[in-house]
């Protein structure tokens, strides 16, 4: 018996889950902008111990993930499965390149004692106090969808190379670069508010 | 089938251009973050990253 494919289906329910994560990071994006009408001066502090040169590297390095997700798209519509492979291993690396610059960054403001409940931020403003818990719980949150995201990638290329995807059926690689995507997306909004409005 | 191939062809540099222009972007909004925009910074930061 021929397997069943609802691929309209599919596709309105990555769409509907979307939508629960911009709503999810929607709520946090209002707290955000609740606190630094309060805290205006705070958050203009706070915001300049932010590395802008880490959070451009990452921007690009997501830009150009969002690139390589859509060639890979492209490749498997053509039937290229090998190039459709390399651009999705191109596109881990690139999402495992970001993660890796969060780390670097997230330690340096350990290293710095600037982490949630230490004594350091704890002797500054109330405001400050905020930017960097909002900080930590939107990048942090953020991070963990690109390792998630990182994952279902590499499931996909293992999909593409045992020809699950395929030329005439690649909805599941095309619902994972619509998460890819949304994911940059997010980031686009992060980098502005977080590290270059000071 | 020579029709079709025009037409990936064309994806493929929309997809390029696309990305060329969101790097041009970003370095436009790094570039107008380190102006003094007062109040409208915030404004033009988030018109930028919404485009």
């Amino acid at each position: 018996m021929e397997e069943h494919k609802d691929t309209i289906g599919s596709k309105i329910g990555m769409w509907i889950f979307l939508l629960s994560e911009v709503i999810l990071f929607g709520g946090l994006f209002v707290l955000y902008s609740a606190y630094r009408y309060k805290f205006r001066g705070d958050f203009h502090l706070a915001a300049m111990d932010l590395n802008k040169i880490f959070g451009t590297l990452n921007t690009l390095i997501l830009l150009t993930s969002s690139l390589t997700m859509a060639m890979s798209i492209a490749s498997i519509r053509k039937g290229l499965r090998l190039s459709s492979f390399a651009y999705l291993s191109a596109t881990v690396l690139l999402g495992l390149l970001f993660l890796g610059n969060k780390f670097v960054e997230w330690s340096a403001k350990l290293g710095h004692g600037i982490y949630p409940n230490s004594p350091d931020l704890l002797g500054r403003n109330s405001g400050e106090v905020l930017f960097f818990g909002l900080y930590y719980a939107m990048t942090g949150l953020h991070g963990l969808h690109v390792l998630v995201g990182v994952g279902i990638l590499s499931v996909m290329g293992y999909f593409v190379v045992n020809g699950r995807i395929k030329k005439t059926d690649f909805i599941l690689l095309e619902n994972s670069g619509l998460y890819w995507h949304l994911v940059d997306i997010i980031w686009i909004f992060l980098f502005p508010l977080f590290y270059l409005i000071t | 089938m020579e029709q079709r191939d025009d037409f990936q062809r064309a994806t493929v540099r929309t997809y390029v251009y696309v990305w060329l222009g969101l790097l041009m972007l970003t370095g436009l909004t790094v570039s107008a973050a380190g102006m003094d925009l007062g109040q409208l910074g915030v404004l033009v930061a988030l018109l930028i990253a919404g485009v």
